[in-house]
């Protein structure tokens, strides 16, 4: 068996790390500082490897296999794969170093490097079917993270087990389907059988609307920064999966209707999280419908691929991670100092006087999500916009109106957070100066961090531009 | 190099300002050193009229296929007038702030005046209507948060998301009319807007301005005096209006009857505008009114297919606007400073307004032409009673206070006359003479009507003595509630409310019980859907 490959390092070295952090899950700082480390160097090793595998350290040679056969099947981690496996090892690295402080579960550091392994054995598996079985094992450890602390799973956890693994028999029945119909004429009823599983199974795990409903629910009872962690890496994943696999398939993505099919769906999915979220008081069910708006827009990319949505995908993924991750921070930090406040509107009422830099906080990277110019998210919501414009009419007014939807929640939230009850019912909201400088810190450094990549996205995500590289048959150019 | 010394002399006094209060706080340090920078930056501009028009590229997006933009300015005769108005109007609120008693000027209200000017000039030399978007989501972010910080105690911060939130929208609007602009030339600048996305433009301009529709955020915001407050008014205000100033002049080839609305939503705007500007109790609660009412002039010149010459109108409001809301102590002994203003806004032959006649009346005599000509004449007679009502006598003022007062006054009305001389080829017109003659005319009647029957617009005896009055106090009324837009939210709020109550059953609906069926169910239709729509030729 040979140990020299790439995914020795990037799944087993981390899985051991995770066995190993199990031992001292109870030392909470030195988990985390192990699980920090540990996301870290791989995200940098990852980042700095050379393509061709070809290492040379202290004059010595050392040359990388790709592949890691188990059980008759592979782990195929090439070095143009590497940039999106040092993306999912920078986001678990910095869910850990920020979330240091917030009393999230002790086997947060744990499962958040398995988690982290497994998304980037899932997307290395071949044959692609069983990343199904990979992807239902990840959705069964989340499962420990959402389910809150002393408490019985709810109802929305169960139902997100529910639906994920009403996904899996569908991967699993469109690869035993399509096996060896490479050959068969595109029409082939097989053929759209197997689309038709797929593109199911794919849509059960992206929850697009209308297979949504669990996520508000999860979100009102998780912990917004577990929340975030789970649905960014899944996300992230499932959508350069989707790209893996209809890159793979040439059936598949040659079949006609399947990219406009995937347009719509991310345009009713954006539009749906845009009203929706415009309805709602509680900050913490907004956070799902964020992960909704963020799932359609990478659809509607997949599905504008031939029109440069694949780069407007990978544009958006550092940040709309960063967004999530200044979100669920400043969320995390308002429910860490005062305990009292549930997320509702009426417990936000006048925030703004008791913690000003939190609520500005909130407001910026909610801008930044809505794809405010200037901000993280812009340069790549601009060519999706241009992009739909350029293709139909039909999009333009359905985005307006998810862009307005959006708009009016930040709105209203802003209303909510600067107006003052003139007879406050909560006491604990005339207090001053309880926002520490470290934090105050942490929050513009998020806020600047969003700028500087709004205003020189060519510096700070072009890079992830290399995460597309793999898919030489869908991408013929990257 | 010029540009970056400019911006340089404005940020880096902003940082040092800053910095020297938190260290060391020195009154008469920080005044001169924001006074140098502010001056320095001024003249600058003067050396950057030698090379007009010029472009600059600060930031280019690469790769260019893929991202279409540099981040870049333009600097031409339309918005180089505007770059020295806004720098004089910085240098004049720093110069008449350090003499008001009545407000806690501090070297921070200087630092914000300075470093708010810098992002002004960004959106104003913007090349593109992308940069221009940025640097409008930069600024309103930097002034949102400086008017929380302003309002934080007065518990009226409530009152800024109204502001904020058309700001956003107008910023949505724009970054909507580029992607129509896109489509036909991918990575456009002010100069290749195409007529289609025209439209859009002017609606993100109108909205801004509180023009298109009429809407007045500021009307009920907290009024301060504070000469920095008059430049977070007009720092919206003066990006939107080189905006118009940009537009094509083909803006009438497009769908004419629309067209024709928006016209006659700009004339409505500019004669309640006016008329409420001529009737308020002083010039500071008229100011949002005066505002309104010249950014519908510089609208009307865009709609009358010369964008172009909407500047004048724009400057009017700047510079004639300045020296009037900074004429505050209204001190009796100088208020013929203040008159000297209205060089700007008459518009009599081979004045800096002149050229703005033509393209407000449009081709041969209209009705919008004659309602133009007395919002004009209106604004103009709200200008010389706000003036000629100063009564003030103020006694303590500092020493260097009586030289600077009049100082920052005079540097506003100094900065119209050089722009009256070079501000652009062919700035000495005749003009449409007799527009500015009509409009003195009606002012002069007005005048001697209200000296013949004795009338005080806010007095009590102009009730009884004025013919009509009751009528028009209702009909203005009438105006002042449906221009308010509240019956607009108070209808928003019933339709979110009855929206929300559909979603809240919804929601019961899918999170209940049976929610788990529900979403079989909804999982067959898409099966459904995609079965009948993928793979169809």
């Amino acid at each position: 068996m040979n140990l020299m490959t790439t995914p020795t390092i990037w799944i087993f070295l981390p899985v051991l790390f995770s066995l190993l952090l199990i031992l001292v899950h109870r030392l909470h700082k030195l988990s985390v500082w192990i699980a920090c480390t540990v996301s870290l160097l791989l995200a940098v090793v990852a980042m700095i490897f050379p393509q061709n595998l070809d290492l040379t350290l202290f004059g010595r040679n050392f040359l990388f296999d790709d592949t890691f056969l188990i059980l008759n099947r592979a782990l195929i981690i090439t070095g143009t794969g590497l940039k999106t496996v040092a993306m999912l090892y920078l986001f678990s690295f910095l869910w850990n170093i920020a979330g240091m402080r917030f009393s999230v579960s002790r086997w947060f550091p744990t499962i958040s490097l398995t988690i982290t392994a497994l998304w980037v054995s899932a997307l290395a598996v071949e044959p692609f079917l069983y990343a199904a079985l990979i992807v239902e094992l990840i959705v069964l450890i989340s499962v420990v993270l959402l389910t809150p602390r002393g408490e019985q799973a709810g109802s929305g956890v169960m139902r997100y087990l529910v639906l994920q693994t009403i996904a899996l028999p569908f991967i699993l029945l469109s690869g035993w389907m399509v096996t060896g119909i490479e050959s068969a004429p595109s029409a082939s009823t097989l053929i759209l059988r197997g689309a038709v599983l797929i593109l199911i199974g794919f849509s059960l795990w992206l929850a697009v609307f209308p297979l949504h409903t669990w996520l508000p629910m999860l979100a009102e009872k998780t912990h917004p920064w577990v929340f975030s962690f789970v649905f960014l890496m899944q996300q992230s994943s499932l959508s350069i999966f989707l790209l893996k696999v209809l890159d793979q398939f040439a059936w598949l993505r040659n079949l006609t209707g399947v990219f406009p099919a995937m347009q719509w769906v991310g345009v009713l999915t954006v539009l749906a999280g845009g009203v929706l979220a415009s309805l709602q008081t509680k900050v913490n069910r907004v956070l799902a419908y964020l992960i909704l708006i963020e799932t359609g827009y990478s659809v509607l990319a997949i599905g504008l691929i031939s029109q440069g949505g694949g780069e407007a995908l990978a544009l958006s993924l550092l940040p709309r991670a960063l967004a999530y991750l200044q979100y669920a921070y400043t969320l995390s930090s308002i429910q860490q100092i005062a305990p009292e406040i549930d997320g509702s509107f009426p417990s936000l009422r006048g925030l703004f006087t008791r913690l000003p830099f939190h609520s500005i906080s909130l407001i910026v990277s909610l801008l930044s999500l809505l794809g405010l110019p200037a901000l993280g998210l812009f340069p790549a919501r601009r060519m999706l916009w241009n992009s739909g414009a350029g293709l139909t009419s039909h999009y333009t007014p359905l985005l307006g109106l998810a862009v307005a939807g959006m708009a009016l929640f930040i709105l209203r939230l802003m209303d909510t957070l600067l107006t003052t009850d003139p007879n406050p019912t909560s006491p604990t909201l005339s207090g001053k100066g309880e926002e520490s400088i470290w934090q105050i810190l942490v929050l513009c450094f998020f806020t600047l961090l969003s700028l500087l990549v709004g205003v020189f996205p060519h510096v700070f995500l072009n890079p992830f531009l290399g995460i597309l590289e793999p898919f030489i048959h869908l991408l013929p150019s990257s | 190099m010029i540009l970056l010394g400019i911006l340089g002399l404005l940020w880096l006094p902003a940082i040092a300002l800053t910095i020297s209060q938190a260290v060391k706080p020195n009154f008469a340090r920080s005044w001169f050193i924001a006074i140098a920078g502010a001056s320095l930056a001024w003249l600058g501009t003067f050396f950057l009229r030698l090379y007009l028009p010029m472009e600059v590229e600060l930031i280019r997006w690469l790769p260019e296929s893929l991202y279409h933009t540099a981040i870049a300015f333009r600097i031409d005769y339309i918005n180089w007038p505007y770059i020295v108005a806004i720098l004089a109007l910085c240098i004049a609120v720093i110069l008449t702030d350090s003499s008001r008693t009545s407000t806690n000027t501090t070297p921070t209200t200087w630092a914000a005046a300075l470093a708010l000017t810098g992002l002004n000039l960004i959106s104003v030399m913007s090349r593109g209507p992308l940069t221009m978007a940025i640097a409008w989501a930069i600024t309103d972010l930097v002034e949102l948060s400086f008017m929380l910080n302003l309002l934080r105690n007065s518990g009226e911060t409530g009152k800024v998301t109204a502001i904020y939130g058309v700001r956003l929208i107008s910023t949505f609007v724009l970054v909507a009319a580029t992607a129509v602009g896109w489509q036909v030339t991918a990575g456009l600048d002010f100069t290749q807007i195409p007529p289609t996305a025209s439209l859009l433009f002017l609606i993100a301009a109108g909205l801004r301005l509180g023009v298109l529709p009429l809407n007045f955020p500021m009307q009920n915001a907290l009024e301060s005096r504070r000469g920095i407050d008059l430049l977070l008014r007009f720092s919206p205000v003066v990006s939107a209006l080189v905006l118009i100033a940009h537009l094509p002049s083909e803006i009438l080839v497009l769908n004419q009857s629309l067209v024709s609305v928006i016209s006659i939503l700009t004339v409505l705007a500019a004669l309640y505008a006016s008329a409420m500007w001529l009737t308020r109790a002083d010039a500071n609660e008229g100011r949002p009114y005066w505002i309104v009412a010249l950014s519908a002039f510089a609208l009307q010149s865009a709609l009358n297919g010369e964008p172009e010459h909407s500047r004048v109108w724009g400057l009017a409001l700047l510079l004639t606007g300045g020296v009037l809301f900074l004429f505050d102590p209204p001190i009796r002994r100088i208020r013929f400073i203040p008159l000297l203003g209205l060089i700007g806004l008459l518009g009599i032959p081979y004045t800096l307004a002149a050229s703005g006649w033509s393209a407000l009346l449009g081709e041969g005599v209209s009705l919008a032409g004659i309602v133009m000509i007395i919002c004009h004449a209106m604004l103009v007679g709200g200008y010389l009673r706000y003036i000629l009502e100063a009564e003030s006598t103020v006694t303590g003022l500092e020493k260097y206070a009586r030289i600077t007062y009049p100082l920052g006054l005079i540097l506003i009305i100094q900065t119209m006359l050089v722009l009256n001389l070079v501000g652009w080829p062919d700035v000495l017109t005749i003009g449409v003479w007799w527009g500015s003659l009509v409009s003195i005319g009606l002012v002069l009647a007005g005048a001697f009507l209200t000296k013949k029957l004795n009338l005080q617009l806010t007095g009590d005896g102009f009730k009884a003595k004025f013919p009509f009055y009751r009528l028009g106090h209702q009909v203005l009324n009438a105006l002042r509630v449906v221009f308010s837009l509240d019956w607009i939210y108070a209808i928003a709020r019933w339709l979110f409310a009855r929206l929300s109550d559909i979603a809240g059953f919804f929601r019961q609906v899918l999170e209940g019980e049976a929610g788990v069926l529900w979403s079989l169910f909804f999982l067959l239709m898409m099966a459904i859907l995609i079965y009948t729509q993928v793979g169809q030729p």
